[in-house]
């Protein structure tokens, strides 16, 4: 937040946010500062965002009504320990409802480019229209150390991947950091799921390509839209010294309960998502051959233990955050030591590059997750995707399509993902949605309201029908089958109205949510660090707030009872191997809507009416 | 001696919104059974059909520990964590 007037104020309008407004059809940009309307505006992200947005009527993502909002949160660039997110909000060519109107979405990624960024004097940036020819936003301290933008041509940036464009950039501009689209970004019109790539110090230092990701969504393809190849935060690193409880704050955050999961072994920790493997597949529901493991699933084939055999994993990090959740794939030399760069290893594009698509091989899951970045696409989209297809060759041997490739066949998956990537692909590229509706052939498509889910059978998470941005980021409901085996009415409802939507906070705040750190904390952390006295009760509201009208905009987009839907072949032919309780049937599901929504839609009308 | 206990914040609300308790007792085993003594809730967490709840995982100090190390003794100073087996990514 660029300047608020009163010493621990919670005066909303007395906090002003500093944005970048480009015109992008007459080349004209805009930085003003503006006074704060309410808590969301205050916090930043996609509350913020949110609010914009439903001040738009948009109906087609790939429209000039439609805006790219960059935004950070509240903490982004400060002395707290992952406060590093930028934020990316507009209506997504992907998720959409049966009406066909383009759904809201945003998607989050670390590195370094958000706290650039906030040192450089902005906190958002809005992009309007759609630039005539290829541009890169060029934001920088100029006189005064006010900001500064302009738009620069990138026809030379063309085609290039997003860590060779990012390579490209770092030449020309030192001291920078970079937001790029890859090849898939600029082939939106057949690739409705181009992630942006975010870099870090480690990619800058050791050339390697190790972006971060704001994937999910489509938000790539909607800057590849608007002819943006790209922004530079070009600005000196502010000195942030953690000070006060910042400190035993930082501390807190690097070794505390919360990030254990994310943090090395050597660290008290489990090593990273990735760790998800061992307790799933215990229950058999790790996702495997499209979402539907097999009597003896194949997961514990790439347990870390076992990929770390034949390859090395070294735990990186983001700026200043020592989690570490990086977990880095090298090839392991002849001598033994640590060889060449290969891939990041997380939970979801692992699993959905790997086991769900009949693929056990770690230099295999390597190769895909590493082209996938290279293109630029959202992992979870482009592995769900090929699954149906993979799933579909399977189930229809004598009228296969694409290149017939069915589970199991690593070079048919290569090639697929390559011609998506390049956008010779649009039927893999435009997401399962869509595909398995031309095909026929919805009931396997694993998606809901046209996003493909995470890593986490749709038969042990009613939640998903309530996630506004992807299943796994905006709905915390995906591993409480696992973990309390709960299946009452009563605990779903209040699963899903009263904890699960407030996932959500760290996508207004600035910080990751890998850092977990609890409502008292981040309420004393931002009145430390910008004087700001804003309660939890103040927070847990503005999150919720921001929720409902994520809810709302679905509605007003055209989402009704039919968008709310999981995938039918769990009702039709239910897979007997999990080892979780079966209790989804299209009764309860019906019976969960009624009682959930009779929680939001009165939220909704008060907020939104 | 005394334990300190540490919720994982995604655990918050299953002990009355409580992120941290002070345990007393020699061995991790009394001072988990001196908590569940205050807190029935978190014998519901630990437990599952009398065995370890497996979708949770407990570290003493640095180090994952199962049910038969509830025996080991416990120092001042010393941290217990709680953490859900399963989070996203």
């Amino acid at each position: 937040m660029s300047e608020h007037t009163a010493e621990n104020s919670t005066d909303i309008r007395a906090v002003r946010y500093t944005e970048c407004s480009v015109n992008l059809d007459a080349g004209a940009i805009t930085i003003a500062q503006k006074p704060c309307q309410d808590m969301e505006d205050v916090l930043g992200g996609f509350g913020r965002a949110a609010r914009i947005l439903a001040g738009r009527r948009v109906t087609r993502a790939y429209s000039e009504a439609n805006p790219l909002i960059v935004s950070t949160g509240l903490l982004t660039g400060t002395a707290i320990m992952t406060g590093l997110r930028t934020y990316f909000s507009s209506y997504s060519p992907l998720k959409v409802s049966n009406q066909g109107l383009p759904g809201v979405i945003w998607s989050a990624g670390s590195g370094k480019f958000g706290s650039k960024l906030r040192w450089a004097g902005l906190d958002q940036i809005i992009f309007e229209g759609r630039s005539p020819r290829p541009v890169l936003l060029h934001v920088c301290q100029g006189e005064g150390g006010r900001p500064e933008a302009r738009l620069l041509p990138a026809e030379a940036y063309l085609g290039l991947g997003c860590h060779a464009k990012i390579m490209a950039l770092k030449a020309r501009f030192e001291d920078s950091h970079f937001a790029v689209i890859g090849e898939a970004g600029e082939h939106y019109a057949a690739c409705y799921y181009g992630a942006v790539a975010l870099s870090t110090e480690n990619l800058l230092k050791s050339g390697d390509d190790k972006c971060r990701w704001a994937g999910r969504g489509g938000m790539g393809s909607i800057m590849g839209y608007k002819n943006v190849l790209g922004i530079i935060a070009d600005a000196r690193d502010a000195k942030i010294k953690p000070a006060g409880n910042i400190k035993a704050f930082n501390k807190y955050i690097a070794a505390g309960p919360g990030s254990r999961k994310y943090r090395e072994p050597k660290k008290g920790g489990l090593g990273g998502t990735w760790s998800n493997y061992a307790p799933l597949g215990k229950l058999n529901i790790v996702p495997e051959n499209n979402f539907r493991p097999p009597a003896a699933g194949s997961a514990h084939k790439l347990l870390r233990e076992r990929v770390e055999q034949s390859f090395i994993v070294k735990a990186e990090n983001c700026f200043r955050c020592a989690i570490a959740c990086h977990k880095n794939i090298y090839a392991r030399g002849g001598d033994g030591k640590r060889g060449r760069f290969l891939a990041k290893f997380d939970y979801e594009p692992l699993n959905l590059l790997s086991t769900n698509l009949g693929l056990h091989d770690a230099g295999q899951a390597a190769e895909l997750v590493g082209l996938c970045d290279r293109y630029g696409m959202d992992s979870i989209s482009l592995g769900g995707t090929l699954a149906y297809v993979l799933d579909y060759n399977g189930r229809n041997p004598a009228a296969p399509i694409l290149n017939g490739a069915t589970f199991g066949d690593f070079e048919g998956v290569r090639q697929l993902l390559i011609s998506a990537g390049r956008g010779q692909c649009p039927e893999i590229g435009r997401g399962v949605k869509r595909l398995s509706e031309q095909l026929g052939q919805s009931a396997y498509a694993m998606q809901v309201k046209g996003l493909e889910l995470p890593s986490y059978l749709p038969e042990t998470n009613p939640g998903y029908l309530w996630a506004i941005a992807g299943g796994h980021m905006s709905m915390q409901t995906y591993g409480l089958l696992a973990a309390d085996g709960n299946t009452s009415m009563d605990y779903w409802v209040k699963a899903i109205t009263d904890k699960g939507l407030y996932m959500i906070r760290d996508d207004l705040t600035g910080l990751c949510k890998f850092a977990n750190l609890d409502g008292e904390r981040l309420s004393q952390a931002i009145r430390e660090l910008t004087g700001l006295a804003i309660s939890e009760a103040e927070l847990r509201q503005a999150v919720r707030q921001t929720f409902i009208r994520g809810l709302w905009l679905e509605r007003r987009q055209g989402f009704d009872d039919s968008d709310y839907v999981l995938p039918e072949d769990i009702f039709k032919n239910p897979n007997p191997h999990p080892k979780t309780p079966s209790f989804l049937t299209p009764g309860y599901i019906r019976e969960l809507k009624r009682r959930v929504f009779a929680r939001f839609d009165p939220e909704m009308d008060q907020l939104c009416a | 001696m005394r334990l300190t206990l540490r919720l994982s914040p995604a655990l918050q609300k299953t002990i009355n919104g409580r992120l941290e308790l002070s345990l007393p007792g020699a061995t991790i085993g009394q001072c988990l059974q001196a908590g569940q003594q205050n807190f029935a809730e978190l014998g519901a967490l630990l437990f599952k059909r009398d065995r370890l709840n497996p979708q949770i995982l407990l570290f003493h100090n640095n180090t994952l520990i199962t049910a038969s190390d509830f025996t080991a003794p416990v120092a001042e100073q010393d941290v217990l964590d709680i953490i859900p087996a399963i989070e996203a990514g």
